[in-house]
């Protein structure tokens, strides 16, 4: 065979193979899916992560993954339009972002059939689920997350594209950004956004005055999480963490030569669970109660690699693989099933110790359709939420 | 393909992925050869597209090197530890979207293109990859090769089997369990491709 694709391949894997496996840091999807950069109050903080993050948490924005589509593929995939008037929930939806300020008013980005194309879509609900109507999308069907800060200001971005409404999602505004945006977070009236894994950049909500945010060493970065004045980020191998805003980060000890790690955290009492993976599969979930100084190791997961994480409390978290949904209340120590339909958890989340949702993602390959489901027990039980017209 | 001349072929799986996972350049070369077919004829199965089929080989196999530290098995055989990557990269690749490179970005690999030349090459390999794992299947009893074909191949959950066959769940799950066991025997008997 002459110098073909197979061929190149395997010579640049076995160049990697003899080089020793050096990984570059990635984005994670799972961070995505399992950050809780939770808006706090403009509260005094004293010195510690504890209080700090105790001090917060009153609403909670959470995000699914972002998509990369690869141009040599993408118009199998492709979206083409978006649908930029309100209206009712379109036909078909299928949620693929999830964001919320309360209990009561989350929004969700998805995709929806609009004649012979699938087109972006963003409904919102004010009631809890009850209800759902539809409101503008950027006109772009490159935009895969949404975040919203409040009732006014939100974020969508995908790629290469950063959209911000200060209205609501009335209008829509494209940002320039310095590369792909893998990960945006909101908290305490910012805006913290990871560009093409090396920039950090912070903006006020209600603004678009991104600034890069320095002292994070040259390590690619990952794992955003922020929740009122803390961010924490990993840089490199490195667990880093600011209790200031990003003005200073400081090291912690961290998760050491565990891989790609990705971080949530949950205050009182404060913990921080990381999701670390150094390939396909096992995953290691860990866990840390000493403000990230060492981490202990929970117990595998069935069904791996993990698809999905998010954590309630210090003790309770749950996780999904490649099938059923499990959750811990001892830290870890085991997993049981979760009263769930058996699915594709793509994403899972919380707003506080008992409120939260996940996506599930049901059918055949090549016929899925998603699904909200809800908790109001920290993740024992799951319901069905319609997302219809109403 | 002439990237490596140093003779593996006659190691077992366990032993090349151990030589992988010490740097062992030839084991993976080794390795990659003696499965791409088989992992090309799932993938071209299962997306019809030699294009995405071959991209998603190139990343299954991305993710082998990134895990092959971690593999253990009780069989010499890791066709199934690398179908499982496969089918785990095919449905992250249909949930997200786009064709997965998570792997890939991860070694920092460069793209590569793929020319007509190159899904010809496809086309062959995974002929003849086909033809290993319908033997494996066909193998099976009837009830079994049905189970692992619907819950394997075809993605159907237990719940809908088990209402689809009129039975309950736990024997539809035995089905799957004693089928895939039984491939894994079949594996290991035949031994390396």
């Amino acid at each position: 065979m002459s110098s073909d694709f197979f061929e190149e391949i395997e010579r640049q894997l076995v160049a990697a193979t003899e080089s020793g496996v050096r990984r570059r840091r990635w984005r994670r999807p799972w961070l995505r899916r399992q950050r809780l950069p939770w808006r706090a109050p403009t509260v005094g903080i004293a010195a510690g992560l504890a209080t700090a993050l105790a001090a917060s948490a009153i609403a909670a924005t959470l995000t699914l993954p972002a998509s990369h589509p690869k141009a040599q593929v993408a118009s199998r995939f492709a979206r083409t339009r978006s649908f930029t008037t309100a209206g009712v929930v379109p036909s078909g939806f299928q949620p693929e972002s999830f964001t919320a300020i309360s209990e009561l008013t989350w929004w969700l980005l998805g995709t929806a059939p609009c004649g012979s194309h699938t087109c972006t879509a963003i409904v919102r609900t004010t009631d809890g689920g009850s209800t759902f109507t539809r409101i503008p999308a950027p006109p772009t069907a490159a935009v895969q997350n949404l975040r919203f800060a409040n009732a006014r200001d939100g974020y969508a971005y995908g790629g290469l594209q950063l959209w911000s409404t200060h209205s609501g999602g009335h209008t829509w505004k494209l940002s320039q950004v310095r590369g792909p945006v893998e990960e945006l977070a909101i908290a305490d009236g910012y805006a913290y956004a990871v560009m093409s894994t090396t920039t950090l950049m912070r903006t006020p909500v209600g603004r678009n005055r991104w600034r890069v945010i320095h002292g994070l060493g040259r390590g690619a970065l990952s794992g955003l999480w922020v929740q009122g004045e803390t961010v924490i980020i990993q840089s490199g191998s490195r667990m880093l963490i600011s209790n200031d805003q990003g003005k200073h980060f400081s090291r912690a000890r961290g998760v050491v030569r565990a891989g790609d790690c990705g971080y949530d955290a949950v205050a009182d009492p404060f913990a921080i669970w990381a999701l670390c993976t150094t390939g396909m599969a096992p995953d290691d979930i860990l866990l840390s109660t000493n403000d990230g100084n060492t981490f202990t190791t929970a117990a595998q997961v069935p069904n791996g690699p993990i698809n999905a994480f998010a954590a309630a409390a210090s003790s309770v978290a749950v996780a999904s693989g490649q099938g059923p949904l499990y959750r811990t209340t001892n830290s870890g120590g085991t997993w049981t099933p979760v009263a769930a339909p058996s699915a594709d958890w793509t994403y899972l989340g919380f707003t506080d110790a008992t409120h939260g949702v996940a996506l599930g993602s049901f059918g055949t390959k090549r016929r899925q359709h998603g699904r909200l489901y809800y908790t109001t027990d920290g993740g024992a039980s799951y319901h069905y939420v319609p997302i219809g017209p109403t | 393909m002439n990237v490596h001349r140093e003779d593996r072929t006659g190691w077992g799986d366990r032993d090349l992925l151990a030589g992988v996972a010490g740097r062992d350049g030839a084991a993976f070369s080794a390795f990659y050869r003696r499965h791409l077919a088989e992992v090309l004829a799932y993938l071209v199965r299962e997306t019809g597209d030699p294009e995405l089929a071959a991209d998603l080989a190139a990343e299954v196999f991305a993710a082998v090197l990134l895990s092959a530290a971690r593999y253990q098995s009780q069989t010499d055989s890791a066709l199934p530890w690398v179908i499982g990557i496969a089918r785990h990269k095919l449905l992250m690749s249909w949930r997200r979207g786009r064709i997965e490179a998570r792997a890939r970005r991860r070694l920092g690999m460069e793209p590569v293109e793929l020319d007509d030349l190159a899904l010809e090459r496809v086309d062959q390999l995974a002929e003849a990859g086909v033809g290993r794992l319908e033997q494996m299947l066909d193998e099976l009893p009837q009830m079994e090769r049905e189970a692992v074909r619907w819950h394997v191949v075809d993605e159907v959950g237990y719940d809908e089997m088990a209402g689809q066959l009129n039975c309950s769940e736990m024997v539809i799950r035995k089905r799957v369990s004693r089928g895939l066991g039984r491939l894994r025997n079949r594996l290991t008997e035949m031994g390396p491709a």
